[in-house]
Order: C-alpha cells, then sequence, then structure tokens
C-alpha cells in the first residue's frame, strides 16, 4: 500500500478539529436546554407531592416537557448549523477547506448526536425516573398493561427509549440540514423542501408496521433483563430512523460536494 | 509555467450571469490584478479559482488540475467577508488550520500577527475591521501557498492597516514561486504591485494585458485605465 503523501491531512485530526468547533458553537444552547430540563423536573417534583398534589395529568405534562421541548431543538440545531455558517460567513471558511463535504457534515452529526445524546439522558432521563418512580403513568389511567413498567424492567425500557429518542431526533436533525442544504441551491425550494422532509419523514416513519421484515434483527432492548413484554418501540423503528438519517447525510454531503449548496 | 487557466469560463447565479466567457492565462509567479467595477465578477472568478463555487460552462485549470481538495491545499483564498468565526482566537485559528494544512507554518503566523500587530489570544468577533483584515491575510499568508487569492484584502479599512497588510504581501511573497491574484477597488494603492491586470465588466473581459504594457499603451495609471475602460 502507498503511503498518503506528506501534504495530505490526517483525516482524524481534521475531524476532531471540526467536532470541537461544533462542540464550541452549540455548548451554550444545549446548556441552557439541559438547565431547563433540570428546572422543569425539579419543579415537578416540588408540585407533584402528596401535600400539594396537582394532578397527574398537569404533572405528566411538566414531565414531559423536557422531552418534548428536545424534537424542536432538533430541527433547529439541524437549520441552523448550515445556516448559521451562511449568515455569519463561516461557510467559506469551511468551503475552502481541502476536505469533503462527508467531513464537514459528518462532525455536524456526530457533535449533533453527542449533545442530543446528552441531553436527551439528562432532560429524558430525569422526566423518565419521575415518570416511573412518581407513578404518574399509573395514575393517568391510560391502560396498564402499555403503561404499567416494572422497576425490574425499566432499566432496559428506558434503553431502549433513549436509542430510539436520539435516532429520531438525529432523523429530525438531518431532515433540517438537508432541508437547508436543498434550499441553498434553490432559495424559492427552501420552505418547501423543509416542508416534504418533515412530511416524508412523517410518511415514512408511518412505514414502521414493516417491522415483520426486519424480525430477523436482534432486539434492541425489548429483551434485556426482566420477562418479555409488549414492546414500547422496535427495533424496525431504529433502524428505519438510521437507515434515514443516513440516507439524508449522504445527500446532503453529495450537494456539499457538488457545490450547489454555495450557488 | 501556467499557474491559472480558464476557457471560455462563465458562472451563473439564477438568471444572472456574474461571469461570462472567461479566458485567460495567468504565469506562475506573477502579482495580478483582477479589477473592476461593483458587480463585474471579480469575487467570483477567485470563488471558482478557490474551488468554492463551481462553473456553469467553461474549464478551469489551477496549477495544473480541475479545482478540488487537492488544488485548495496548494492555494490560500482571503474572501471579502469576514469568514473566521467569532469565538476563534488567532491561536485556535492556527491549530485548526494546521490540522487541515499540514504545510501550515504556525510560527510564520504567530509572527505575522505579531507584525500586524494583532493578539493571538483576542477572539477574532472582538477586533476592529483593520485588524480583522489583518488577521485573515497573516493566516493566508502563512499558508505559503502556491497560489494566493486575495478579495479585496484592504477594503474599508484604516491607512495604518493598509500599510501593514501591504508590507506582509511583499514581505512575504516568493518571487518567481508564488502566484497572487488580488481584486481590489483600491488601486491608487496596489498598482505598483502588478505584473498583469485583468479588468473585467459586467462579467467579461474587458482587458487583459501585462501592468507596465497597459501604462505605455494608455499612457495613464492602471486606475485611469479602468476608469476610462468601465465608464
Amino acid at each position: 500500500m502507498n503511503p498518503k503523501p506528506e501534504h495530505e491531512p490526517r483525516l482524524s485530526s481534521a475531524f476532531v478539529e471540526l467536532l470541537l468547533l461544533e462542540g464550541r458553537r452549540f455548548s451554550t444552547p444545549l446548556l441552557i436546554a439541559a438547565a431547563f430540563s433540570v428546572l422543569v423536573v425539579a419543579q415537578a417534583v416540588r408540585v407533584g407531592t402528596p401535600a400539594t398534589d396537582v394532578g397527574a395529568v398537569l404533572l405528566f405534562l411538566l414531565l414531559a416537557l423536557p422531552p418534548l421541548s428536545l424534537p424542536l431543538l432538533a430541527i433547529y440545531w439541524g437549520f441552523s448549523t448550515l445556516g448559521d455558517e451562511w449568515r455569519g460567513h463561516t461557510h467559506q471558511l469551511l468551503l475552502s477547506l481541502p476536505v469533503r463535504g462527508r467531513t464537514i457534515l459528518g462532525a455536524k452529526l456526530v457533535a449533533a448526536g453527542l449533545g442530543l445524546s446528552a441531553l436527551s439522558l439528562v432532560g429524558g432521563g430525569l422526566s423518565w425516573w419521575r415518570l416511573v418512580h412518581g407513578r404518574v403513568l399509573e395514575r393517568l389511567d391510560l391502560g396498564r398493561e402499555r403503561f404499567t413498567i416494572e422497576a425490574a424492567t425499566s432499566v432496559s425500557q428506558a434503553g431502549l427509549v433513549l436509542v430510539w429518542f436520539v435516532a429520531t431526533l438525529l432523523m429530525l436533525f438531518t431532515a433540517a440540514l438537508l432541508a437547508y442544504a436543498i434550499g441553498r441551491t434553490a432559495r424559492r425550494l427552501q420552505g418547501w423542501a423543509a416542508g416534504a422532509s418533515f412530511i416524508g419523514l412523517l410518511g415514512v416513519w408511518a412505514l414502521v408496521p414493516l417491522e415483520p421484515v426486519t424480525r430477523w434483527l436482534p432486539s434492541i432492548g425489548c429483551q434485556i433483563g426482566g420477562p418479555p413484554g409488549p414492546c414500547l418501540f422496535s427495533p424496525a423503528e431504529v433502524m428505519f430512523d438510521a437507515l434515514l438519517v443516513g440516507l439524508m447525510w449522504w445527500v446532503a454531503a453529495r450537494l456539499w460536494d457538488r457545490g450547489v449548496v454555495e450557488a | 509555467m501556467v499557474a491559472v487557466e480558464t476557457r471560455e469560463l462563465s458562472k451563473r447565479f439564477a438568471s444572472r450571469w456574474a461571469l461570462r466567457g472567461i479566458s485567460l492565462s495567468i504565469d506562475r509567479g506573477d502579482i495580478v490584478g483582477v479589477l473592476g467595477p461593483n458587480g463585474s465578477g471579480k469575487s467570483t472568478l477567485l470563488k471558482l479559482l478557490a474551488g468554492v463555487q463551481r462553473p456553469t460552462s467553461g474549464l478551469i485549470s489551477v496549477l495544473g488540475q480541475t479545482p478540488g481538495q487537492d488544488t485548495k491545499r496548494r492555494s490560500a483564498y482571503l474572501p471579502e467577508v469576514d469568514h473566521y468565526y467569532p469565538g476563534m482566537t488567532g491561536r485556535r485559528a492556527i491549530r485548526f488550520l494546521g490540522a487541515f494544512f499540514p504545510g501550515f507554518d504556525s510560527h510564520l503566523a504567530l509572527r505575522l500577527l505579531e507584525l500586524m500587530a494583532v493578539s493571538p489570544d483576542e477572539a477574532f468577533g472582538s477586533l476592529s475591521r483593520g485588524h480583522r483584515a489583518r488577521f485573515k491575510l497573516a493566516l493566508a499568508l502563512a499558508r505559503q501557498a502556491e497560489l494566493v487569492l486575495l478579495d479585496e484584502p484592504l477594503g474599508g479599512i484604516d491607512v495604518l492597516s493598509r500599510e501593514r497588510i501591504l508590507h506582509a504581501i511583499l514581505h512575504e511573497y516568493r518571487v518567481g514561486e508564488q502566484t497572487i491574484i488580488l481584486a481590489t477597488h483600491e488601486l491608487h494603492l496596489v498598482e505598483g504591485l502588478f505584473d498583469r491586470v485583468v479588468i473585467l465588466k459586467e462579467g467579461r473581459i474587458v482587458l487583459a494585458a501585462p501592468a507596465d504594457q497597459l501604462r505605455s499603451q494608455w499612457s495613464h495609471s492602471i486606475e485611469g485605465i479602468v476608469r476610462e475602460v468601465c465608464a
């Protein structure tokens, strides 16, 4: 095998620099979102005591707020990860670097994955812990069979939900990123591209009943610990999410390489 | 030896043609001025040569190759806009660029920042306009690239910054090895540097010739020629 020419950059160090750059750019919004989650859950704990019981529905809504705000954050992050570059003209620095679009957008995707996982762990984890251990779901009386979660299986269920949730957030992030990249090609199409991406996502996501096709895949969380019960989130959904993320990221990277994003 | 060659190069944005049928050849080691009024296509031409945009039609050869990753490695592009992140200090930018351009000379970059009186620990966004221009140029010149593309490096900045920038360009220019293509409106300051000038108007070349030849033919300064040709 021929050694790489000396003048060629080491991809790993370039990727790490891009990753650090993304981390620094989005550290403040991430810290704010994490603090918001902690405050909301703390408030839910405070008002959820028997003495000041505000009702299971209100408590559920309060606890659902941190995880439900994360999809909005993922969409915002997806748009602004490229949009901010254009507004600040820093895209010209990225475009002048001797690396392919997949390296630049890959660093953005990995940074988003790490950031959204951390937020899901903090915000979603705290909410989940409170929902399960505060027996809020049971008090909602939405059907015990579906929502009763035994303590023994709650950790594995939570793990599965986390994987599914992060995959879904990344799907939204990548859809927003792709919509922005398409919009750069033809500005008039930007709104349409964004709309089509999200409607397309919803459409594909509705195809989850294709689960029988993917039944041969190992189950990510349902079989870990405890007796097998109804799975809230199947491996098929996670796999579809991951496939969509990969596809949309690849298309966005191709658009970047072909220079259409700067057209 | 030719550093840059274009043939019938055109670039269209939606319904507007930014460049039309540009054919030119630039020798290695030359300092070339790309001149013309606003909207004449100077910045677009530099972007195409830098590989940050793709042409609609026509051919480009930069250092013997089609613009791409390899030519980006061998050329330094300084856009007119502030393209560094506001929170990036000089030291961080040096580290960042060093990861992509192994030939990047971090010692030279620090020396150039010092020469231009820019603190390497101050964030790009907190610098004045003149200091930002110096910051950008110091990092572009520290690349010691074979081809340096400078888009309005003197635009809208104070006299002191201009002097420092011109000094740095002349000081770091490697005669015969490095090709510099400079798009500017500040002709009175730099026209003495040019070996060759290319004058654009409405996306087309209206004049391209060695600077000395133009001066003797027109009996004008380059600035006067541009004014006359583009009127």
